[in-house]
């Protein structure tokens, strides 16, 4: 591992006070509420906090088409019953209402997703974070899920001009469809997102079978799961998944969306993740030592939200932060037991180790598919990062063991008179 | 004793017929009680004598539940199978009908949205207008998504065939998606689009990186830059400390003591700052806010926002910005989350901290898409 990664932390204050609106779930308050608590924890003496650009509308339309980038800078709450036509094509008004100051917010969350991804290109830090970004449902041409700029896109055809190939991770409760539906056709950037999957729930894409096309062809992996999965599981094969990903793509920069909806108790979300769990998972990939850009996304139970990116913060700065929330303007919002971490709910997990073991074997399966590193040619030497070995005694027993890791068996098959790989049998003919 | 009069409600949505036929059959039982009665033998039979007497069948399963509640070891009423061997039984045995029928009626009860559920899941409900064909729009996400729950109750109330099939069948070529699930939710699933109006333009590598944009990087806020003078000395404390467990304050956690650490950590936090306090708009956080209102305000503010509940239909909001003319709509979001909900969490956490909610006011959307992705929690309490 790395002595002392350096760590960018983009925050611009004025994105805390946007309000999308009443009834809406969506509250950027939350991220004050996580600035704070950072700040609180005295983290900042460890990072650089930067204020990111507030990107151009020609940055904007990198990824996205001119004429939506156009209708968003200039629509507003007063003129948009002016419009309704282009209030439909570009999916405006319900999820992703028209607000006041909405591009700016925009331009805000944007630009610190590519300020960081520059910051990484110039290598003048390792790890990059922006947690008010990740908004990773927009679309080239329309607004989606309360996301209206796909900062995560922009971000990585930032990065794509520095990089070979990009990795992008999700764990967001929701599927990352806008960023899987960009780089769809291409295999410079392999996109990986585990998601609830199923019963309708939002957006309805993500299923195992959805792997990429053309030359993107087995660069999408997607990881559909159910109602209530638990740290150990999820865990488990994000682990397994995302090692064997990295291993066999071997990018050149990471980026992980974290939205904090994947959490137990999340107003739109249903799994049973606690925020040890869902850090985990950042405390994993940064253990690959390659540079990273760490974004936000979905969560909508704003303390939960703040507790745990200001937990990741810690992680991603090596940093164990302590149960008790120091005194803060918001202290409230974390009382009565002004804690760090939540507990997880006494909910089923639906997701059976024979659905998950086949999730996985099905991932690891089209993994296969990708012999070589596309677009450079395979090292002789090692790849100068680590890859956490795997604790044999943690795997599951009862699953089978696929192909890859039967080969890296040393014993023998017939070593041991047991089950399958018995040898005896002969006797019996005898 | 729920279940059972939510079953008794179930029954008599179906229509029930002739009631003495069911005598012999309640009679019929003695050891194999309700599990494999006569009537009931193999599964051709089953799935007939289901078909021609479904409503018969469903006071043996209330009879069963009623003999579960009293003494869950009852051994007349006889032993479930293991968890992972359920779908592999038909729906002839009693217990199998009950399970269906507890999975239907969760669904029903999340629609009422009156579910008691834990102070970490209380907004998990489903919306009633999950189940209503017209609610939803061509413009949602929703509607390109498939069978309603409704249709999925009614088929499972019909006990139509499909659901038996599903439940017996243990096909590995099952789709992964309908495996774990009580019965199969065929949809049609999304396509991804493909074209030049959705996917973004990725150039070939080169295998040399291109320049790399320098100039718009971020500003740097902190650490502070080196020609600003900071005149005074901050005692260091370790990063990453957390809250202490007692303070010197006369009565501990009282809202003296409380308001106390908070000021003094807010007055540490700029003399550490500097600059940075402004530039990363720390003073308009926290209740310091309130600072710029007078007390005339707050209270008009308070008003409008009790006299203006979300179930009376009216925003708030509107009549805030129209009472509150020489305030921005920026000042008085500032305000709200600032100083208005901390107000109210901090009356929350005194009055009932088992109880606590910063959004209770206001509810999810009704109207399709993320907001509409039920979240269907069926919250398993011992059933035996």
């Amino acid at each position: 591992m790395r002595s002392k990664d350096r760590i960018s932390y983009f925050y611009d204050g004025d994105a805390g006070n946007v309000y999308f609106g009443p009834n809406h779930p969506m509250k950027p308050h939350r991220l004050c509420m996580t600035h704070h608590l950072v700040l609180s924890y005295d983290l900042h003496k460890k990072m650089e906090i930067y204020r990111p650009h507030k990107a151009y509308p020609v940055e904007l339309a990198q990824f996205h088409s001119a004429d939506y980038v156009e209708f968003l800078q200039r629509i507003n709450p007063d003129t948009q019953h002016l419009f309704p036509e282009e209030m439909a094509k570009f999916k405006l008004g319900e999820d992703c209402p028209v607000f006041d100051d909405m591009f700016e917010f925009c331009q805000i969350y944007a630009g610190g997703t590519i300020d960081a991804a520059r910051r990484l290109n110039n290598q003048l830090c390792d790890i990059a974070i922006n947690w008010a970004g990740g908004l990773h449902h927009a679309k080239k041409c329309e607004a989606s899920g309360f996301c209206y700029i796909n900062d995560l896109v922009l971000g990585i055809l930032e990065l794509l001009k520095y990089h070979a190939r990009v990795l992008y991770i999700d764990i967001d409760v929701h599927h990352g469809d806008g960023v899987e539906e960009a780089f769809y056709f291409t295999d410079r950037v392999m996109t990986v997102s585990f998601h609830k999957y199923g019963n309708l729930f939002f957006p309805g894409s993500g299923d195992v079978k959805e792997i990429g096309e053309r030359e993107g062809k087995f660069y999408a992996i997607n990881i559909p799961l159910k109602d209530g999965i638990d740290d150990t599981s999820f865990t488990r094969l994000f682990k397994t998944i995302i090692s064997k990903v990295v291993e066999t793509y071997q990018p050149g920069v990471i980026v992980l969306q974290c939205g904090a909806d994947s959490l137990a108790g999340d107003r739109l979300g249903c799994f049973n993740l606690s925020i040890d769990g869902h850090a985990e998972c950042v405390r994993f990939v940064k253990k690959f030592g390659l540079p990273l850009l760490v974004t936000g996304g979905g969560g909508y139970t704003k303390e939960n939200v703040a507790r745990c990116w200001t937990v990741e913060t810690g992680v991603l700065l090596d940093t164990e932060l302590p149960n008790e929330i120091p005194d803060n303007e918001y202290i409230k919002y974390f009382a009565p037991e002004c804690s760090l971490r939540i507990p997880t709910g006494h909910i089923e997990n639906f997701n059976s180790k024979s659905y998950l073991g086949t999730i996985k074997m099905q991932v690891l399966e089209n993994l296969r598919c990708i012999q070589h590193a596309p677009s450079v040619q395979m090292q002789e030497v090692p790849p100068d990062f680590y890859i956490p070995d795997f604790d044999e005694d943690e795997k599951n027993p009862d699953e089978r063991i696929d192909q890859h890791t039967q080969d890296k068996h040393i014993q023998r098959d017939d070593e041991y008179y047991e089950g399958d790989n018995d040898n005896d049998h002969n006797m019996d003919d005898a | 004793m729920d279940l059972k009069l939510d079953l008794e409600q179930l029954l008599m949505d179906v229509e029930i017929g002739d009631e003495n036929r069911f005598v012999s059959f309640k009679d019929s039982g003695g050891k194999h009680y309700g599990f494999v009665s006569e009537s009931c033998v193999g599964i051709k039979e089953e799935k007939e004598l289901i078909r021609k007497r479904k409503k018969e069948c469903y006071l043996p399963m209330l009879d069963w539940v009623k003999r579960v509640a009293i003494n869950p070891c009852d051994p007349e009423i006889g032993s479930l199978p293991e968890r992972s061997k359920w779908k592999g039984y038909g729906n002839g045995h009693v217990w199998k009908q009950v399970l269906m029928a507890k999975e239907a009626m969760s669904l029903k009860v999340n629609a009422d949205s009156n579910a008691k559920q834990s102070i970490w899941q209380k907004k998990q409900k489903m919306h009633p207008d999950m189940y209503n064909d017209q609610t939803r729009k061509s413009n949602t996400r929703c509607s390109q998504r498939l069978i309603s729950i409704e249709e999925n109750l009614s088929m499972l109330l019909s006990r139509k065939p499909r659901v038996l099939d599903y439940c017996e069948s243990s096909s590995p070529e099952t789709d992964v998606e309908e495996k774990d699930s009580l019965w199969a939710c065929n949809y049609r699933k999304k396509r991804i689009p493909l074209g030049r109006a959705f996917q973004a333009e990725v150039p070939q590598w080169t295998g040399v990186a291109q320049e790399s944009e320098t100039r718009w990087l971020g500003t740097r806020v902190w650490p502070l830059e080196s020609n600003e003078n900071r005149s005074s000395l901050i005692e260091r404390e370790p990063i990453g400390k957390g809250r202490q467990g007692s303070c010197g304050c006369l009565v501990i956690g009282s809202l003296e003591c409380v308001r106390f650490h908070v000021a003094a950590k807010r007055s540490r936090l700029k003399l550490e700052l500097g600059s940075a306090f402004v530039k990363l708009k720390f003073d308009t956080m926290g209740e310091g806010v309130s600072l710029e209102w007078t007390k005339n305000e707050e209270q008009m503010f308070a008003g409008i926002v009790k006299s203006n509940p979300e179930s009376s239909g009216k925003s708030y909001w509107d009549v805030l910005m129209t009472s509150f003319k020489n305030k921005t709509r920026p000042v008085l979001v500032t305000y709200y989350f600032n100083v208005y909900l901390l107000q109210r969490r901090a009356h929350q956490n005194r009055v009932d901290p088992s109880n606590v909610d910063s959004d209770d006011d206001e509810l999810e959307k009704s109207t399709g898409s993320i907001l509409c992705s039920p979240k269907v929690h069926l919250k398993v309490t011992d059933f035996f």
